[in-house]
C-alpha cells in the first residue's frame, strides 16, 4: 500500500489539487451564469424604507385600500367583491440620462407570500372606473420631471389579495433587476 | 462450402435482434408526436359548474342558438348563418400582468369557429381581464345552420383559454349539445359585468 | 457474369434512349408554357386555398362615417365589395399579419398608405370591422384601400388580382399551420363607380 502511495504520489498530489479546482469553478461558472441569467431579479426595499434604483430614490408615502362595498368604492365604480390599491411613491430623481430625463417605469403590483410573487397586476389607469389622481400628482413615471415628484398609481385588486403587496418598479434599463417596494 | 451447424447461438442471437426490433419499433410508434408534446391540458367541465384550470377559471350559464342577436350596447349583427350564443363568467388567475380571453372557440367535429368581435364591447371576447376579478357576459359564435343540426353537434365543445395559441398551458374543455337547443327568431343578451358575482 | 462482357458505350447510349423516349412520350424537351392566370367574373366565386371569394363590384368613395373609416384630406377610399367564405376547418383571418393583402390587390394603384393590405376590411351587414371569418358562413364585405383623390375617379378600369396560399404543413415552432407565400391566382376587372360620398355602408 505504501509503496503504491509513494510511487504516486506526483499523480495523487496532482489529483487532490485539480479535483476540487475543476468542482469549484464548475459551480462558480454555472452559478454566477444561473444568477445573472434569472429573468427578474428583485431588490427589495422594506415597508417604510427609501429604496435607490436606476439613480433615482423611490419611496412609498402612502397606500390605501378602498373596498368596492365603501361609499367611495361604490362613487369610483369598482367591481363587486374587488378593491383599489392607491399607492403613493415619492420619486427622487437622482443623476438624469444622457436626453436628461429621469427614467420611465412600468408599474405592476405584485402579491407576495413569504417573498414569492402569487399574482400580479397591472395598473388601472384604462379600467372603466372613475378616480381621480390627486392634484399635483402623476400617474405614470414622467420622464421630464426632474425634480422630485409625487407618483400615484392604482390597481384593482379582487378582495381576497392578501396584506403582503409591493410595488413592482421596472425600468427597463435596468433589467433584469426590478426595484420591489414593499407596502 | 461447409453447411453450416445449427447453434443455439445463432438461434438466440437471431431472437434477441427480433426482440430488440420489436421494442424499437414499439418505443417509436409510442414516442409522442410534436402536437402531442405540445398540446394544450384540456380541463373537462360541465354546462353550470366552475371549471377551473391553471391559470383561468369559468362558469358556463347558459347556450343558446338564434338567427339574429341584439346585444346590450345596441349592436345588431346578421350573419348568413346562426348564431350561438353563450353566456359564461370568466376569471384569470395566476397571471397577471393584462391577461386577455384570447382563445374562445367552439368546436364541432373537425370544425373549430372563434368568438365573433363584431358586437364590439357587448361581448367578452378578447376581453382584457384582472387577476381575481371575473368578467361575466356573453359570447356569440356564427355558425352554418347546418353545422348547428349535424349530428356532431350534439358532442360540441366551447373551449377557453387565456393565451391566443392554448399550447402547454390550461384549455377549459365544456361539452354543449347543439342538436338539443331550438333556434330562436331574436335574443337579446346581457351587458357584460366586471365584478364578481 | 453477363454485364462484365457489356461495353459500357452501349449502357450509355442505352440509357440515352430510353430518356429521350420518356420525354418524347411525355411530351418533348421544349419549355412548358406558364398558364395564364385565369379571369375572374364579377359575381363569379373564385375558390382559393381556404376562402372563395365572389367579388361584386369596385366604387370610390369619400368616406364611411357611420364607421369612422375617413380618409385623410385629398384622399379618398377605393373599395372593392366580395362575398367572402372560409372553405377551411378553422377560423380565417382576413387582415395578415405581415401587413400586406392577402386577399385581393389592386394592381398599379399607388396607396396612401405604405402597405397594400387594406386600410379596413368591413361588414356590410353591421359595418364592423371583421377581422376573421368562419368556417362556413359567407360574408359580405368591404375592402377598403386609400388612395389619392387624383390617382383614380369613376369609369376607370381597375384590375384586382385575386391571392391564394398553398398549405404546406403543420407548423412546429408556432401554432398553426404553415403556408406558401401569396401568389396571384386569378383577376378581376372592374369599371370604378364613383359614389361620391355615398351612403354606402
Amino acid at each position: 500500500m505504501k509503496a503504491w502511495l509513494r510511487s504516486n504520489r506526483v499523480g495523487l498530489v496532482a489529483v487532490a489539487i485539480l479535483l476540487p479546482a475543476t468542482v469549484g469553478i464548475t459551480f462558480a461558472n454555472e452559478w454566477t451564469a444561473y444568477f445573472g441569467q434569472r429573468p427578474s431579479i428583485p431588490v427589495d426595499v422594506a415597508p417604510g424604507d427609501e429604496g435607490a434604483f436606476a439613480a433615482t430614490r423611490w419611496a412609498v408615502e402612502k397606500t390605501e385600500r378602498i373596498p368596492a362595498t365603501s361609499t367611495e368604492g361604490d362613487e369610483i365604480g369598482l367591481p363587486a367583491g374587488s378593491e383599489l390599491v392607491v399607492v403613493s411613491v415619492r420619486v427622487t430623481p437622482g443623476e438624469l440620462d444622457s436626453n436628461g430625463e429621469s427614467p420611465r417605469c412600468l408599474l405592476d403590483l405584485e402579491e407576495l407570500d413569504g417573498g414569492t410573487m402569487t399574482r400580479g397586476w397591472g395598473d388601472a389607469l384604462s379600467e372603466p372606473i372613475s378616480f381621480d389622481t390627486a392634484d399635483g400628482a402623476e400617474s405614470i413615471c414622467t420622464a421630464s420631471n426632474t425634480e422630485p415628484y409625487l407618483l400615484e398609481t392604482i390597481f384593482v385588486v379582487p378582495a381576497d389579495a392578501g396584506d403582503e403587496l409591493a410595488l413592482a418598479v421596472t425600468v427597463v434599463g435596468e433589467l433584469p433587476e426590478y426595484l420591489r417596494l414593499r407596502l | 462450402m461447409t453447411r453450416t451447424t445449427m447453434n443455439w447461438r445463432h438461434v438466440a442471437n437471431g431472437a434477441g435482434l427480433v426482440v430488440i426490433l420489436v421494442i424499437a419499433g414499439l418505443v417509436a410508434h409510442s414516442t409522442p408526436s410534436i402536437a402531442e408534446k405540445q398540446a394544450p391540458i384540456a380541463v373537462r367541465g360541465e354546462l353550470g359548474e366552475p371549471v377551473a384550470g391553471r391559470n383561468i377559471l369559468a362558469t358556463v350559464d347558459a347556450v343558446r342558438v338564434a338567427r339574429s342577436v341584439e346585444a346590450s350596447n345596441g349592436w345588431a349583427g346578421g350573419t348568413a348563418g346562426v348564431w350561438v350564443v353563450v353566456d359564461v363568467s370568466v376569471e384569470a388567475r395566476v397571471d397577471g400582468l393584462d391577461p386577455t380571453l384570447g382563445y374562445a372557440r367552439l368546436r364541432v367535429g373537425e370544425t373549430t369557429f372563434s368568438a365573433s368581435t363584431r358586437p364590439g364591447d357587448g361581448s367578452i371576447a378578447e376581453r382584457g381581464m384582472t387577476v381575481g376579478i371575473a368578467w361575466t357576459g356573453p359570447l356569440m359564435f356564427e355558425l352554418p345552420l347546418d353545422v348547428v343540426s349535424s349530428p356532431a353537434a350534439a358532442n360540441a365543445e366551447l373551449q377557453l383559454a387565456l393565451d391566443s395559441d392554448p399550447r402547454v398551458d390550461s384549455l377549459l374543455v365544456i361539452p354543449v349539445d347543439l342538436r338539443a337547443l331550438d333556434v330562436d327568431e331574436s335574443i337579446e343578451t346581457d351587458r357584460p359585468v366586471w365584478g364578481a358575482r | 457474369m453477363l454485364y462484365d462482357r457489356l461495353p459500357t458505350k452501349w449502357l450509355i447510349t442505352g440509357i440515352s434512349a430510353v430518356l429521350l423516349g420518356l420525354s418524347a412520350v411525355l411530351g418533348g424537351l421544349d419549355d412548358v408554357a406558364p398558364t395564364p392566370i385565369p379571369r375572374v367574373e364579377a359575381g363569379q366565386p373564385f375558390a382559393g386555398e381556404r376562402l372563395t371569394v365572389t367579388a361584386e363590384r369596385a366604387a370610390l368613395i369619400d368616406g364611411f362615417p357611420e364607421q369612422g373609416v375617413m380618409p385623410a384630406d385629398g384622399n379618398r377610399l377605393l373599395v372593392v365589395v366580395a362575398t367572402v367564405e372560409n372553405t377551411s376547418n378553422d377560423p380565417l383571418r382576413l387582415a395578415t399579419l405581415t401587413g400586406d393583402a392577402d386577399t385581393m390587390l389592386p394592381v398599379d394603384v399607388d396607396f396612401a398608405a405604405e402597405s397594400s393590405a387594406p386600410t379596413a376590411v368591413l361588414v356590410f351587414d353591421d359595418g364592423s370591422t371583421v377581422s376573421t371569418v368562419q368556417p362556413g358562413v359567407p360574408v359580405e364585405v368591404a375592402f377598403v384601400w386609400e388612395v389619392a383623390a387624383h390617382e383614380l375617379s369613376g369609369g376607370d378600369e381597375l384590375r384586382v388580382d385575386l391571392l391564394d396560399r398553398t398549405y404546406q404543413g403543420e407548423a412546429t415552432v408556432y401554432f398553426g399551420d404553415r403556408f406558401s407565400d401569396d401568389f396571384v391566382a386569378g383577376y378581376l376587372a372592374f369599371t370604378i363607380d364613383d359614389l361620391g360620398a355615398g351612403s354606402d355602408g
